[in-house]
């Protein structure tokens, strides 16, 4: 093997990043296991969150804003939408952080640095599953059941993982040269909430402006997943398919500016 | 005879190092330097990564050449010890080495599976269990599931930590933690093992019992490479020597030979 200084475009090694695989499993078991450790509410804590959310959001934007949400009981439609959110809220957070936190690991020890940010990302997923269990309980409890469109879900979860994941490494990149990511983070995040079908549905976006809302990916998941489980409007085809190629651009496009500036971040991290 | 193990040619590093700025000498000035702050910062973090040709020809005040045109080969077995002062670019050269960082000029080129210990434990954290730790910093260093579950026993023993398995790493004592971490890295079995000063801690037994784990290494004819400030354990281990100062290559030769000018320059 020949250490030299690199030029030009990176490309990703493939054949490199396989034979890591299992770092990259000890890595998402690290993640699972230390999140809530010794804590007093343990994994309890997945559901913690969305669940006072889901009850604000029903008291405040529900009964007293009075907003609509194509007919399906306020807290089954809140809840619908923040474990979509938390994931992606979650992931995107941790993931922009990683590299920041992990800086002794960077600065001292090499293994591809892709895994280092994409690991939130994945260990974010058991929560996610986790609090889609509760969503399926209050479906039951509120006698909605899923219409047949279901089966696209991991469609969903699809554009999901990828739009946080891609979000997550160019943040994560750019946090090493400029911290000023830990301070926009949050804020881009509330942001970005707003501007996602969470407290409102996306029948409230005027017709005409729907596709473009849609280049949000995570309106696709949103409306994606109420369509399909609650059934709230027809299945959502042109939105899912302008936030599946939007969270396939930041996807791609993260891993390559990634691999660009990846080189240096022992130096200056 | 066969190729170097590793052969480097002309390794160069450099970092910036950062200057200050001069001081406002006025109010004016003051203000006008407050509401430009944005504008300088940006430049100051984009600089840190892009260097000019002038600078790369080794003007500027503002860089630093941890490494400068270093060349040397190592041939298998060799157990090489290397020596310097502070900031004579021993650890850089290993962090090039080790792939963590790669270097500004030439290239190096390596045989066979190396591993690093820059510091010991630095694949460990803090939360996690003995247990937890030895799988995670073990696949860390590139050690495969399989591997780890094979050697656990022999780590455990090794690091006399038999008690504490599945205590978290943070209740340690440092001795245990550098011992744990010490131990995962030398089950590691590579080709090439370089190993930073990390005998400096433990207590003398188990000092002791890191030596005769590296002699026995270069018995089964692995190569190592060595660094450290205490010239007793080079003349001991090693058989030949390289002498590093301000980034650049003093001297290679054999170990009673470098040490010597080293001791006494």
């Amino acid at each position: 093997m020949i250490i030299r200084p690199r030029e030009g475009w990176q490309l990703i090694d493939l054949k490199e990043l396989n034979s890591y695989k299992e770092l990259l499993y000890f890595l998402v078991a690290k993640e699972i296991k230390l999140r809530y450790r010794q804590t007093v509410l343990g994994g309890l804590w997945i559901v913690v969150q969305p669940f006072f959310l889901m009850i604000v959001f029903t008291i405040f934007m529900g009964k007293l804003a009075k907003l609509p949400s194509d007919g399906i009981p306020y807290p089954v439609f809140y809840f619908s939408a923040m474990i979509a959110w938390q994931y992606f809220a979650g992931a995107v957070t941790r993931s922009g952080n990683s590299l920041i936190i992990n800086m002794k690991l960077i600065s001292r020890i090499y293994f591809p640095r892709l895994l280092i940010p994409l690991t939130p990302a994945l260990a974010g997923l058991l929560d996610f599953f986790i609090a889609f269990a509760v969503l399926i309980g209050m479906m039951l409890y509120f006698h909605i059941y899923p219409t047949v469109m279901a089966l696209f879900l991991p469609f969903g979860v699809l554009i999901m993982v990828l739009a946080a994941s891609g979000v997550g490494l160019f943040l994560a990149a750019l946090s090493v040269k400029y911290r000023d990511i830990t301070a926009t983070t949050p804020f881009l995040l509330q942001l970005w909430m707003f501007a996602s079908p969470i407290v409102y549905p996306a029948s409230m976006v005027p017709v005409k402006y729907q596709l473009f809302y849609a280049i949000n990916p995570v309106t696709g998941v949103i409306e994606g997943l109420r369509a399909a489980l609650l059934g709230t409007v027809p299945f959502p085809w042109h939105i899912m398919l302008v936030s599946a190629i939007t969270s396939m651009i930041l996807f791609i496009s993260g891993l390559i500016y990634f691999q660009q500036v990846e080189r240096y971040f022992a130096d200056i991290i | 005879m066969a190729d170097p193990i590793i052969k480097a040619h002309e390794l160069s590093k450099c970092y910036r190092i950062g200057l200050a700025g001069s001081r406002p000498k006025t109010l004016r000035e003051a203000i006008m330097r407050g509401i430009s702050t944005p504008v300088r910062n940006l430049a100051r973090l984009q600089k840190l990564t892009r260097f000019t040709g002038e600078e790369l020809r080794g003007g500027g005040e503002d860089v630093i050449w941890s490494l400068r045109n270093v060349s040397f080969e190592v041939n298998e077995g060799d157990v090489l010890g290397i020596v310097g002062g502070n900031g004579a670019g021993k650890s850089t050269l290993f962090k090039i080495l080790s792939r963590v960082t790669e270097p500004t000029g030439g290239y190096a080129e390596i045989n066979g599976r190396l591993s690093c210990l820059l510091e010991a434990g630095a694949g460990f954290h803090p939360e996690l269990t003995g247990r937890e730790n030895i799988y995670l910093s073990g696949a860390v260093l590139g050690m495969t599931k399989h591997e780890i579950k094979t050697k656990f026993d022999e780590i455990v023993r090794f690091a006399e930590i038999e008690k504490f398995l599945d205590t978290p790493v943070k209740r340690f004592s440092s001795g245990m933690y550098i011992r744990l971490a010490f131990a995962v890295a030398v089950h590691l079995e590579p080709d090439i093992l370089l190993i930073d000063e990390v005998l400096a801690v433990g207590d003398i037994a188990f000092q002791k019992k890191c030596l005769g784990k590296i002699k026995s290494f270069a018995r089964e004819g692995r190569t190592i490479l060595f660094i450290s400030h205490n010239t007793e354990i080079i003349k001991n281990l090693c058989n030949s020597a390289i002498w590093l100062n301000n980034g650049r290559l003093v001297k290679a030769g054999a170990v009673d030979e470098i040490i010597e000018e080293y001791e006494n320059h």
